[in-house]
């Protein structure tokens, strides 16, 4: 049985590979297209090689004329130590003027004697210029910066809650220059204020150590969230890097969106051969119809399984996408995710009438499952409904598996649901298409 | 070696083989002649397994088609009327393929691509595109394919469709050696001079039916066997020979149309000579002098009533 459906096998696999390699033009479509479209892709969000880019090297202009300079340093080491930012000082109205010439995504101005005024209640305002052609880069300076004022706002509204009488309105003319006692220095700060005698320095001492108090109870929530990215399972698994890389997130759903349009491709030469009349003859030939469905099949597993990791070793290499850590899992994934995708497009294209028709319907097939499935959108952005369509499509558990292994840098352990998955579809696939052809074969319409 | 049966194949009701019976011994050349349409390749399809009968039978080196088409496959070599080449691989490749494909070893592979490449006079092309061929290297490629692995009977669905003269020739008389090894062929064809030239048997059809069945000689028996002697004569001239050449040995009559007399006989040889010696008498040039003998043509109109380039 197994032997009558597998007669020709290999010659048809070793045909199907020597032609889909000798079609030139057709390999750059199926492999360079899409490693160019990632380069362009991963240069946007990646880094690696080329350096950091995207979210992580946001140019930044800070304006504070009257601030100490040691404030200056340790504010711009602090900013850029996070390697988001990379940060210039300047003057107000330059600050403005780079940001609308986009030399820089967003401009924060520090009004002058900001601690002095804030100390003494009066309202103070901070502007920040975002760049409206730079929604992420500016987006992001402005996030985290309401969420740092979000915070001390809170503290500042607690502690004049508990304690009305150390209005700051109510203090009075500070005795020493503020310029003398913020040196920048925090520490030394403190000491200076814990060194003076004064009333009002004892004052705004306290007013200042229950503002920290205040405001490290408001950074530790009541009910901790806890956040895994990046850095953790790199510090999990010794790797000293601690980078953070939004291509991660996008190059296993890039990838197997290139994948699915591929697979289709080389799905396509059973209508190429049935034109040409080659599949007539195979069917003439000693070769079962099994074999035929299968050397198609195996064909496109290989393809896209060489796809895949062509794809996923280019992000590697040259932007720095985790891939190292379980190659094991990475090639299983792509193979279950070659092997229930070519099933899918096999099926399809037994079911298309011809070529023109089969491009039609796998192309909005792929659009299709691309969204549900959450290769251009993550899927707990859709109502729940929809979200259950998603988890219907094939690709959604190759996007899961790749994004457990890459994101989230699990191994094989965590990664078998979805490979099972991938084969059951696969194996029910390719099932249905021999069953189809059988069909065809038996009413004389297969060729 | 092929037995076909009223052999039925519907198209719903569109009717596109009719009760066709006949059959073809071992090592016989037999053509099956009729226009497009007439049901050729559907008979070919249906024996090669490719396609399901409606009704009848059909054998093929003693198995059937239908119960035992595994068996039919093995045994036959099909050469489509398309170009069922792969043209993104080199004639190499493609001989290569198809020998794997009925399962031929290494070294059977490496001596059967030489021998064909040979055969069909492509060894100097052999590692190039197929995309590059001409027409008639292409076709000639398409009919190594069908014998890579030595069928005992090669179907050939009109191997000459649309190539030069020269290439048809050369792959006639390839198709001529090839028989002549002990292969049995069955050949489709709406060409009349390849029929004539290659068949030992011929069987006209048309309309899925079988229309007439025999050897050339036997054909030909059954439109007659006159010849005609056709040349250009005046009215006036006519009226003479009209009177006269019925004395002639063997011939059947004389007509005249538009400047031309035609005399039917059974030996056009014997009655060209007492033409020219009436023609000197009179004082006439032979001119445009033209001697028909009976063939398929001639029997193509009798039995379909259409010409067969229709």
């Amino acid at each position: 049985m197994m032997q009558a459906l597998t007669r020709g096998l290999g010659a048809l696999v070793w045909k199907d590979l020597l032609r889909q390699v000798k079609d030139v033009k057709g390999l750059v479509i199926f492999m360079m297209v899409p490693l160019i479209l990632t380069f362009i892709m991963g240069l946007s969000f990646g880094g690696g090689i080329f350096g950091k880019s995207g979210i992580s090297a946001i140019p930044l202009a800070l304006s504070g004329g009257d601030l100490d300079q040691g404030l200056k340093d340790r504010l711009t080491q602090g900013l850029e130590e996070s390697d988001l930012f990379t940060v210039t000082w300047t003057d107000s109205l330059s600050a403005a003027d780079m940001v609308t010439e986009g030399k820089v995504r967003a401009a924060l101005i520090f009004p002058d004697r900001l601690l002095e005024r804030f100390f003494q209640g009066e309202d103070v305002v901070l502007t920040l210029w975002k760049d409206p052609n730079s929604q992420v880069g500016a987006g992001v300076v402005e996030s985290i910066l309401v969420g740092m004022l979000s915070q001390f706002q809170a503290s500042e509204a607690a502690y004049r809650a508990l304690w009305p009488e150390d209005d700051p309105s109510d203090m009075g003319e500070l005795e020493e220059p503020m310029e003398d006692l913020l040196s920048g220095d925090p520490v030394r700060m403190i000491q200076m204020l814990r060194e003076d005698d004064g009333t009002t320095t004892q004052e705004l001492l306290d007013h200042v150590e229950r503002s920290a108090v205040f405001a490290q109870a408001m950074g530790e929530p009541a009910l901790p969230l806890s956040l895994h990215d990046r850095q953790d399972w790199e510090a999990e698994s010794g790797d000293a890097r601690m980078s953070q890389n939004l291509y991660d997130y996008f190059l296993p759903s890039f990838a197997v969106f290139f994948m699915m349009f591929g697979t289709a491709a080389v799905v396509r030469d059973l209508h190429r051969e049935r034109e040409s009349k080659t599949l007539a003859r195979l069917l003439c030939g000693p070769t079962s119809v099994g074999a035929v469905v299968l050397g198609k099949w195996v064909t496109a597993v290989t393809m896209a399984t060489l796809q895949l990791l062509v794809l996923l070793i280019a992000g590697g290499l040259l932007f720095g996408v985790r891939i190292g850590h379980a190659p094991v899992a990475l090639l299983l994934v792509s193979l279950a995710a070659g092997g229930a995708a070519s099933s899918v497009y096999l099926v399809l294209g037994l079911i298309a009438s011809s070529e023109k028709v089969m491009d039609a319907m796998t192309t909005v097939f792929t659009l299709v499952c691309g969204m549900l499935g959450g290769n251009f959108f993550p899927l707990d952005t859709m109502p729940p409904a929809l979200s259950m369509f998603g988890r219907g499509t094939f690709n959604y558990w190759a996007n899961k598996a790749f994004s457990e292994i890459i994101t989230h840098g699990k191994g094989l352990d965590a990664v078998t649901l979805e490979i099972g998955v991938l084969v059951l579809i696969a194996i029910i696939g390719v099932t249905v298409a021999t069953a189809i052809f059988s069909i065809r074969q038996r009413q004389g319409v297969a060729a | 070696m092929i037995k076909v049966q009223d052999l039925v194949k519907k198209y719903g009701a569109t009717v596109a083989v009719d009760r066709l019976s006949f059959s073809v011994e071992r090592g016989e050349l037999f053509g099956l002649l009729g226009p497009n349409g007439a049901g050729k390749t559907t008979t070919i399809s249906v024996l090669s397994t490719l396609l399901p009968a409606t009704a009848g039978s059909a054998s093929v080196a003693g198995f059937d088609v239908g119960n035992d088409p595994d068996q039919v496959r093995r045994r036959i070599g099909v050469v489509p009327q398309e170009l069922a080449v792969y043209e993104d691989l080199s004639a190499t490749e493609n001989l290569r393929f198809w020998g794997k494909l009925y399962g031929l070893d290494r070294t059977q592979l490496n001596s059967r691509v030489e021998e064909m490449l040979e055969a069909v006079d492509l060894a100097g092309h052999a590692r190039q595109r197929v995309s590059s061929f001409s027409g008639g290297m292409k076709r000639r490629l398409n009919l190594a394919c069908g014998l890579m692995h030595r069928p005992e009977v090669l179907f050939l669905d009109e191997p000459t469709v649309g190539i030069d003269a020269q290439a048809r020739n050369n792959i006639l008389s390839l198709i001529r050696r090839l028989n002549e090894g002990g292969l049995t062929i069955l050949y489709t064809t709406h060409y009349l001079e390849e029929a004539e030239q290659l068949c030992h048997r011929i069987g006209v059809i048309d309309h899925g039916e079988l229309a007439s069945l025999g050897n050339k000689e036997d054909l030909i028996r059954q439109i007659g066997d006159e010849d005609s002697v056709r040349f250009e004569l005046s009215g006036d001239h006519f009226r003479l020979l009209e009177a006269l050449a019925p004395g002639w040995p063997d011939v059947q009559g004389v007509t005249w149309n538009r400047g031309l007399a035609q005399i039917r006989c059974h030996d056009g040889a014997k009655v060209i000579p007492l033409l020219q010696e009436w023609l000197s008498d009179q004082d006439l040039p032979l001119e445009h002098l033209e001697v028909e003998r009976p063939n398929l043509e001639t029997l193509y109109l009798n039995l379909t009533g259409r010409a067969h380039r229709e």
